[in-house]
């Protein structure tokens, strides 16, 4: 008896500051395990279709955003096929496209259903020089920020040591979930809550990341397992959201230090009905835990966001916004 | 899909394996993994990725996939090394063994075979003290190390670290030991020479980078080193050693086919990518730093009274600074190592350190760890010979 686990990704992924992407990937892992080897499959998916569906909603968003922003803005089309098969009967497939635009880590339109999430975007009104953020402001941290810093402490601490998982500090909270992202599903989400079929190996993390073909000649763990999660951050608190603050809006750290470590931010000024975006980036000297420490409460639900990362596709997540007791001056030290 | 003579085609057939002990898991996991793929990247700056036989009019991956091999004498090692310090190490073995092609008008094509391996994960020898990355990597299967000397390695990290005290943050004079000194080259000097993104200033040559104690070549073709290729993943010949600092100035550029013809030059042979989804970017081969004419005693006893940094990790440098985790150093004091070790801290410094040389030993040689990663892509084999370096100071970090 054999069971095969079979995935098929298309997309395309235009941004404003390179060429369009296109790829179409399958992978075949047949089990009895291990005799028969995993597969790349010959894709099967129309691009030229995709590429239509991509080039339309970049039209649509161009008109939504100033203009001098459409260099961050990514639109990504994509339709995900998996299947699960056990000798020639078909256990459980499933079909799905997707449309995801994002711009600074917001996740502008998400084409999966939002399960309630609270998607109300306030987006950017024009720009705003790095001198001309006040002192003295409210700091906010965008759900891509948020979910910056626990990913950060999260990948470390289960690249260490993975008997204690990272949970949360003060307030926040964070835990897996699926990803908001199809093609970082896998198959063997399919037979969740049914009997998993014999021969599959027991260690599913691994499993699932071979389902990630663009990922296989990143060898260190901490690259390859560790960041395959997806993660729901929450906020036990909340808070009012102020009138004026200065929004951290992602974080990308450049070292990997887990304790205090520069981290790029792209930040912006919300005053109002204003949202003016800074398009220089500041270098901050940050200290994950005391920043999520220092959280006041949710001012939203919780958001799809996307986190860039330098080393694997982007990750996707959930996470609120939030406001913190510090300035971002006394962070920033 | 059609295309036009500008565009270029990467393909790949490979296979891949890999075998897990994770701490204090009884039950070892192994895969296995094979599949053609390939990318083309059109002359409009677009990129079409996929895996099975590539559309239209390219030819036909470079050959069938390599061999399948037995793995079970790295089982064994591996086994081994988990063995010794069970629940205190862990352990991921991965081997990428591939054929390549890239179909251009640049170059004829010839297909390029690759057998690269690494090591990763943590060692935990003292319970009071944070776990210790591993990241070993090379040329070929590995087994020569795994089965060789990484057991001795572990011991002798094990045994210094079982008396170390924590770092004291400081300033101070410093030798480098080879690996150390590797990690410092690499982050300070090769990636300061490979060629900046296209639409950067055109890059100059003559600043001072280092020292002038320093002279370093990039070269493809070194026997021992972990990178080891006549032809780029552009096709491009490599030509042999070619020196990037002389006498602490910058000499030459690294480039790949795209960034040549982005800055109006020729390509160096250093169009290196990860795999076939990748694109080549200027990357450093095996950087070698010209031996001094010092021992390393010597470097020791001028110092009089400093440290004596053995590993670094996890180096970083993100275009205005090098960072890196100090693992492991040992006091030096009235000239002589004391065997005082001590552990933690970070270093924090310019991408000027080098300038702070003052001696260069005698004894540059490559490592095991040849893991260094760019732009999102990770390779397994750039490699640095780097002989031990007396520095005037060094700033540790808590």
């Amino acid at each position: 008896m054999s069971t095969r686990l079979r995935q098929q990704v298309g997309k395309v992924r235009l941004t404003g500051q390179a060429g369009a992407e296109a790829s179409d990937v399958g992978v075949l892992v047949e089990t009895p395990w291990p005799a028969t080897p995993v597969r790349l499959l010959p894709g099967q998916f129309d691009l030229d279709r995709l590429t239509e569906l991509a080039d339309r909603e970049l039209l649509a968003m161009t008109n939504r955003l100033p203009g001098v922003l459409l260099p961050y803005l990514v639109i990504e089309t994509g339709a995900v096929e998996q299947a699960v098969h056990r000798d020639d009967e078909v256990l459980a497939s499933r079909t799905v496209h997707y449309i995801i635009s994002s711009c600074r880590g917001m996740v502008l339109s998400h084409g999966v259903p939002s399960k309630g999430y609270d998607l109300s975007l306030r987006l950017w009104t024009g720009t705003v020089e790095p001198g001309g953020l006040p002192d003295g402001l409210p700091a906010v941290l965008a759900p891509a920020a948020l979910l910056a810093l626990v990913l950060h402490l999260d990948g470390n601490a289960r690249a260490a040591e993975t008997a204690e998982r990272w949970t949360g500090i003060g307030p926040v909270l964070s835990r897996d979930t699926a990803s908001p992202y199809p093609p970082h599903t896998s198959p063997l989400d399919l037979l969740a809550g049914r009997r998993q079929p014999a021969g599959l190996p027991p260690d599913s993390c691994r499993l699932r990341a071979l389902f990630r073909p663009e990922l296989w000649s990143r060898p260190a763990g901490s690259l390859v397992e560790d960041t395959l999660a997806s993660v729901l951050v929450s906020c036990g608190m909340s808070s009012e959201v102020p009138e004026r603050a200065v929004v951290i809006e992602e974080l990308v750290p450049v070292s990997s230090s887990v304790a205090s470590g520069r981290w790029l931010a792209r930040v912006a000024l919300c005053a109002g009905a204003d949202r003016l975006a800074s398009l220089t980036d500041l270098v901050l000297r940050l200290d994950p835990e005391r920043v999520l420490a220092t959280c006041r409460g949710a001012l939203s639900g919780v958001q799809v966001a996307v986190v860039s990362s330098p080393f694997a596709e982007d990750r996707y997540g959930f996470a609120p916004w939030v406001l913190l007791a510090e300035r971002l001056q006394a962070l920033a030290g | 899909m059609t295309g036009s003579p500008a565009d270029v085609c990467y393909l790949e057939t490979s296979r891949h394996y890999w075998i897990d002990r994770p701490a204090g898991s009884r039950r070892p996991g192994g895969y296995a993994a094979l599949g053609e793929r390939g990318c083309i990247r059109t002359a409009l700056g677009t990129t079409h990725r996929f895996t099975g036989p590539p559309p239209g009019r390219w030819p036909a991956p470079p050959a069938p996939p390599p061999a399948e091999q037995g793995i079970e004498q790295l089982e064994q090692a591996l086994s081994g090394l988990h063995a010794s310090w069970r629940g205190r190490i862990s352990l991921r073995y991965s081997q990428l063994r591939s054929e390549r092609l890239t179909v251009s008008s640049l170059a004829h094509a010839s297909p390029r075979s690759h057998t690269v391996w690494s090591a990763t994960g943590w060692f935990r020898p003292v319970d009071r003290l944070p776990a210790v990355p591993l990241g070993w990597s090379g040329r070929g299967n590995g087994l020569d190390w795994l089965s060789g000397s990484a057991p001795g390695e572990l011991e002798l990290l094990a045994r210094a670290m079982s008396g170390a005290a924590p770092v004291t943050p400081g300033y101070e004079p410093a030798v480098l030991a080879p690996p150390a000194a590797a990690v410092v080259v690499h982050e300070t000097v090769a990636h300061q020479v490979e060629t900046p993104p296209q639409g950067t200033a055109r890059p100059s040559t003559g600043q001072r980078i280092a020292a002038e104690q320093i002279t370093a070549f990039d070269d493809p073709t070194a026997e021992s080193g972990p990178a080891h290729y006549d032809l780029d993943d552009d096709n491009v010949r490599a030509l042999g050693p070619m020196a990037v600092v002389t006498d602490g100035r910058q000499t030459a550029w690294l480039h790949s086919a795209a960034s040549a013809v982005a800055h109006g030059t020729l390509p160096t042979g250093n169009g290196r990518s990860a795999g076939a989804w990748d694109l080549p970017l200027p990357r450093t081969s095996n950087l070698v730093v010209q031996a001094g004419t010092a021992t390393e005693a010597e470097l020791i006893d001028r110092t009089y009274r400093g440290l004596y940094v053995r590993r670094l990790a996890h180096g970083v440098n993100d275009g205005a600074r090098f960072e890196a985790d100090l693992v492991l150093a040992e006091r030096i004091d009235q000239g002589r190592l004391t065997g005082r070790y001590v552990v933690g801290g970070r270093l924090s410094e310019s991408l000027e350190l080098l300038l702070r040389v003052t001696g260069v030993a005698d004894n540059p040689r490559f490592h095991y760890s040849g893991l260094c990663g760019k732009a999102g892509q990770l390779l397994f084999d750039v490699g640095t010979a780097a002989p031990s370096i007396e520095l005037s100071g060094l700033r540790v970090l808590v």
